[in-house]
């Protein structure tokens, strides 16, 4: 009975997010030394910094995940030093990558975070939940969000995304 | 239902969080025996305000300290808990 | 309307609708003057209003899965194809064998339900068949709904509730002045009051402006939803609402769901939710063709349905007056208008006298049918009594505010004398309430308020009413005696005379009142008759309503499938599926599921026709005799990192962990505050500042969540970083006499000793190998990441079945473990067993500084006499351990324990038993070694006679899973 919404695209791949690192830092003298080793300063909260080649994101207080090819682990590890630890989480990840404009509206469903609200801008990053699984996510462009997913929860999500997409 | 404004995270929608207890239970590993016991059994329960730790244990991961009225379900007042947040 | 029609059925018979009519609009298009009978008096009854508020028009819409019982025919738009039947009635609506209880209304009064409780409880059982046979809604389908439900977030700045004048001024505001704006509104058409009215804004038709304003609101970017209804008001400012994107019982779109649960987190909320007529109380009050007045001039104004061609209008208002005026102008005959009032002035009221016989001082008493349809209307003018040969009976009794979800949003009441209503008071939510839902009465007002509701600045509407203002509405008062049943509560069947009857019996307060006439009970929530049961308890009391007082308005305002509330939930995915990155290799195997939490872990792999039982004990067997693989990726499991990472451990472990050699690892029990056992596991010290922590399965978020409060919020100062890797990490055990051999082939290394680690190559992938033994066999746990444990898995697997092994599942592991008294969390470890009391005790640091060594200190933990200790239990008769079982002297004593987890035998008994092996926990149970008693199941009618012994039935030196 009711007008359809405005006809959004959006497509969705999976791959292992093998390469992904938790770079925890329990001293700020660490920040300077890792900031030269990725290239770029270690974002803030909710935001993300670098490229698909080398990207550090900040989901929580005094965490950072590191990922892409371009990480080389031996230099993070020693510029990390005594201020921090870095340990590999990679293998207990899904990498999910909505392109399209109905990254946005996708992401509403069974969810309960803002994803509508254009200040959540690339360079934004927010982790949430979205159908009783805790999701991770990057604005990358305004027509593609990344969504890192726990392995084992990513069969279903990842199925309720293709067939939520299938009707917008 | 409520939303809770995180500290790192600004508002958020409360099933991204877990209640953990209320301030006052906290107990310290080198607290005596009844000390610790009194903390965790000799609670005040106020009807009204009472400072209450959470965690956005499906957002950010953060702990935080509410201060919520129990009656409207109001806070009144929220800080973040634990070491301090590098910039 | 355009020129399109739908078919439908009704009770089988086929009828033809206008486009975008009701069900109720078609059926009285159509004639149909029965629709349904009521709930316990089986009383034929019609349509009385044309909203959600419809309390008696009751049908089941759809057929198989997606019939919808308790449709409002009001609430439901004809679509073609719709599929309609009546509820209640058997064997017919025309004649309906239980409406014999009407001629037997006496037998159940008010309170019957209360009453049969008392007295013998066979009574209740008997009469209990006769009701829920007798009284009741339509059944629910048996079938599967088949079709999706939706939920979906939505944010917005202002939430307006009601597309009625109001709502639809205050969100055209909102979204000119730039705010994020979502307006609901429960009709399939906006304009509210505006359909039936025949009013002009700005010079536009009313119901045009309404299509234009939305129109304009979408335009700005505001987000309007049609036939989504706001159910719940809830803390924090969220508003769910509930949007039909198809009708009851109607197929979707291919691809669409049928509703979509929305949870709208607000900044602001403004309803516009208007106001419910009320009926009069009257004798017959109830007869098919008395109708709310609003909704007939509803039905003619919007759908071009004239419900009767010689009409009464009984009314305490000026409102009512305009019912008349549309029948008449539609070409029906208005034969009185009847107006309570005794002074009656006014434009309206002028108007309608140079058109009608209107009478003061006149109300309708009674009413009479013909062929179960209204043929009479009797009323009282001043003091004499008049019959109207009327077959339609339009009523207003004043009108209900729509308070419901400012109440639910915690607001309070405000009480208005003159309206005899509620009105919205002090609101505890960032939330209003406009128009006629605040008691608002003039439609140029009405848009004033609503537009600077909305942030909107000055401007004045345009207001044409070809009738002119009337005055405010007034309530009926209610007759203090009535011919027949008057009702109030129409749904329930609740009358006058029950409210009555309830007050004579010394039920005082409105809560016991309800519960004991069922007033408002019925899925209208007593919309439309509430108000007057209240003053007839006010009157009764001798005080005004506000102190008589008022039931809760819960949530839903409307009856809500649910569907709606499981949204995308349901069958498989009732709760999330965690998968095992092996499962496919387990599928291959022929791996019979187990859910284990949220996972599915294989529970065996059947061989050839093999029951689940054999399987397990074969593949146990082949553990002890040869080599066998288990998937253990569900493991807890947690890096610890940096200097402090010891001190941290030793926070949450009870056991020494500080003093650990790097390479070694060492069992460990963690305790909660209060000294009990919460979890066990294993710990590692894979670097010299790097620890991994194992834990149990179905501990793990717990766990998880432990170790970083312990981390952030009692020790914050610590260097260490806790990473949950149980994600990040699979896992497979290795077991068996075969076990170091296959391994050590494979990484082509030496393998490590017992409880040593060691990192290896297996098959190209880098591993990280602990050797520690939950069977009792040699055995290695083979750590790698998730993404690369399908070609370890592989590797083994082709190794291990060379050695003459293979895959082992949760059952054969389980049975391995009794053997050898390992405990489990959730069996053993119930959460109030001490670590002394599972044999743990001696493990335990003696200077404390873990959590819960205080709680340990409690002399009724401290002291071990009478506590319930770990306890094997053996059978000495050759039978299985009933699982569960209580253990005890003699049947029906007070247990003294009971069997925790029951296991056949996998190794045989050095003396001979041959039955069913178990662990228990038994009081004083370290001192009852030998004694016999009885696992007594009282639940499974099964009784066995036990030996208690030693936990350990296997292997008691621990040679075979040392090198």
């Amino acid at each position: 009975m009711t007008a359809k919404e405005p006809v959004t695209v959006i497509e969705l791949t999976d791959h292992d997010a093998g390469d992904v690192l938790a770079l925890e830092l329990w001293d700020a003298a660490g920040a300077a030394p890792v900031a030269q080793a990725l290239g770029f300063a270690l974002p803030p909260v909710g935001a993300s910094a670098g490229d698909d080649r080398c990207r550090a994101m900040r989901f929580e207080p005094n965490v950072w995940l590191v990922e892409g090819s371009g990480v080389d682990r031996a230099a993070l590890a020693g510029a990390v030093g005594a201020h921090g630890a870095v340990t590999p989480i990679g293998g207990g990840l899904v990498r999910v990558i909505l392109r399209g404009a109905g990254w946005r509206t996708l992401l509403m469903h069974d969810g309960v975070f803002d994803a509508e609200n254009p200040a959540f801008a690339p360079g934004c990053t927010a982790a949430t939940v979205i159908a009783h699984v805790a999701v991770r996510l990057n604005v990358v462009s305004e027509k593609r969000c990344d969504a890192l997913v726990p392995a084992s929860l990513a069969e279903g999500l990842i199925g309720r995304w293709r067939q939520v997409a299938a009707g917008l | 239902m409520m939303l809770i404004e995180c500290p790192h995270c600004g508002p958020r929608a409360q099933e991204e969080f877990t209640y953990e207890r209320t301030r006052d239970s906290v107990v310290q590993l080198d607290d005596a025996p009844e000390v610790a016991m009194a903390t965790l059994y000799a609670r005040t329960n106020p009807r009204g305000e009472e400072n209450e730790i959470w965690r956005h244990t499906l957002g950010c991961r953060g702990w935080l300290e509410l201060r919520r009225d129990r009656m409207s379900h109001a806070i009144v007042a929220v800080r973040a808990l634990g070491r301090a947040v590098l910039p | 309307m355009s020129g399109e029609t739908a078919r439908f059925t009704f009770d089988g018979k086929s009828y033809t609708a206008q486009a975008g009519q009701t069900l109720a609009a078609a059926l009285l298009a159509n004639g149909v003057a029965v629709v349904a009978r009521s709930f316990k008096y089986h009383r034929p009854r019609g349509i009385m209003a044309a909203g959600v508020e419809e309390p008696s028009a009751l049908v089941t819409v759809g057929e198989g899965g997606r019939a919808e019982p308790n449709t409002r025919a009001t609430d439901v738009f004809v679509y073609d194809g719709l599929v309609a039947r009546s509820q209640n009635a058997w064997p017919s609506l025309a004649f309906d064998v239980g409406a014999v209880n009407g001629l037997a209304a006496r037998l159940i009064p008010a309170g019957f339900y209360y009453k049969t409780f008392f007295g013998p409880p066979r009574r209740w059982m008997v009469y209990e068949r006769f009701i829920r046979k007798a009284a009741g809604l339509g059944p629910a389908p048996q079938e599967a709904d088949p079709d999706a439900f939706d939920h979906r977030a939505a944010f917005c700045d202002v939430l307006v509730v009601g597309a009625g004048p109001a709502g639809l001024a205050a969100a055209l505001a909102a979204t000119q002045a730039g705010q994020r704006v979502v307006l609901v509104e429960q009709d399939s058409l906006p304009g509210g009051a505006l359909l039936r009215e025949d009013a002009r804004i700005d010079g536009q038709d009313g119901a045009d402006w309404a299509q234009g304003t939305v129109a304009a609101i979408r335009a700005g970017g505001g987000r309007v939803l049609l036939r989504a209804t706001a159910t719940g008001y809830w803390d924090g400012n969220l508003v769910s609402v509930v949007e039909r994107l198809a009708e009851p019982g109607q197929v979707p779109a291919p691809g669409t769901p049928v509703q979509r649960l929305w949870k709208v987190r607000c900044g602001k909320v403004l309803l516009a939710t208007g106001a419910i007529e009320r009926p009069l109380a009257f004798g017959g009050n109830d007869r098919p063709g008395v109708m709310l007045a609003q909704a007939v001039r509803h039905y003619v104004r919007r759908h071009g349905v004239v419900p009767g061609r010689r009409a009464v209008v009984a009314t305490s208002n000026d409102d009512g007056y305009r019912t008349a005026f549309a029948l008449a102008d539609a070409g029906a005959q208005v034969l009185a208008v009847l107006d309570s009032r005794t002074v009656l002035a006014g434009p309206l009221v002028e108007r309608a006298r140079a058109r009608f016989a209107v009478l003061a001082d006149a109300r309708p008493i009674d009413t009479r049918v013909a062929g179960r349809r209204l043929s009479r209307v009797i009323a009282q003018v001043g003091g004499a009594e008049t019959t109207f040969a009327a077959d339609l009976l339009a009523m207003s009794g004043g009108f209900t505010p729509v308070v419901h979800l400012h109440k639910q949003a915690g607001g309070d009441l405000a009480w208005d004398a003159a309206a005899q209503a509620f009105l919205p008071g002090t609101a505890r939510q960032a939330q209003a309430s406009i128009g006629a839902a605040a008691g608002g009465h003039a439609l140029d007002a009405i848009l004033a308020q609503g537009w600077a509701a909305g942030g909107g600045g000055a401007r004045a509407f345009a207001v044409d009413d070809p009738l002119g203002l009337g005055t405010p509405a007034m309530a009926a008062a209610i007759p203090q005696a009535v011919r027949g049943k008057a009702f109030v509560d129409f749904q329930n069947d609740v009358s006058l005379g029950d409210v009555d009857l309830a007050w004579r019996e010394g039920y005082r307060s409105v809560e016991h009142l309800k519960r004991y006439t069922t007033l408002g009970m019925g899925t209208d929530q007593g919309k439309t008759g509430n108000m007057a049961a209240l003053a007839r308890l006010a009157q009764a009391q001798g005080v005004e309503i506000p102190q008589a007082g008022l039931t809760t308005f819960r949530p839903p305002y409307t009856p809500t499938t649910l569907g709606a509330f499981a949204g995308a939930a349901v069958g498989d995915h009732a709760g999330p599926v965690r998968r095992l990155r092996l499962h496919a290799a387990h599928e291959a195997l022929g791996a019979v599921w187990q859910p284990v939490g949220y996972w599915f872990r294989p529970r065996g792999y059947p061989r050839n026709g093999e029951s689940l039982g054999a399987a397990s004990l074969r593949e146990a067997r082949m553990v002890r005799e040869s080599v066998g693989m288990v998937d253990v990726s569900t493991l807890a499991t947690f890096e610890i990192a940096g200097p402090d990472a010891a001190a941290l451990l030793e926070m949450a472990c009870a056991t020494t962990i500080g003093r650990l050699a790097l390479g070694r690892g060492r069992y460990t029990v963690m305790l909660r505050e209060d000294g009990m056992v919460m979890d066990d596991g294993t710990a590692w010290r894979l670097e010299e500042q790097r620890y991994l922590l194992t834990s149990s399965t179905g501990g793990a978020d717990r766990m998880a969540q432990h170790l970083s409060w312990l981390r952030n919020v009692v020790a914050p100062d610590l260097k260490a970083s806790v990473v949950n890797v149980q994600e990040h990490l699979g896992a497979v055990a290795l077991a068996g006499p075969r076990a170091a051999a296959v391994l050590a082939e494979l990484i082509g290394a030496a393998v490590p000793a017992h409880m040593r680690c060691a990192r290896a190559m297996l098959a190209g992938i880098e591993v990280l190998v602990l050797a520690a033994s939950y069977s009792g066999e040699r055995a290695f746990e083979i750590y790698a990441p998730g993404h690369d444990m399908a070609v370890v898995w592989q590797a083994l697997h082709e190794a291990v079945v060379a050695a003459g092994g293979g895959a082992y599942g949760l059952d054969a592991m389980d049975h391995l473990r009794v053997e050898k008294g390992h405990v489990v969390i959730g069996a053993e470890v119930d959460g109030r067993v001490t670590p002394a009391d599972i044999g743990l005790g001696g493990m335990l640091r003696k200077q404390g500084g873990f959590v819960g060594w205080q709680g340990l200190q409690r002399p009724a933990l401290a002291d071990p006499a009478g506590r319930r200790h770990l306890v094997g239990v053996a059978a000495v008769d050759g039978q299985a351990l009933p699982e569960g079982a209580m253990l005890v002297a003699r049947e029906g004593d007070v247990p003294l324990g009971h069997v925790t987890t029951a296991s056949p035998r996998v190794a045989p008994d050095p003396e001979g038993l041959t039955g069913g092996i178990g662990l228990a926990l038994l009081t004083d149970g370290a001192s009852r070694q030998g004694e016999e008693l009885l696992a007594w199941s009282a639940t499974r009618g099964q009784t066995v006679r036990v030996r208690v012994c030693e936990p350990v039935f296997y292997d008691r030196e621990g040679a075979r899973y040392r090198d």
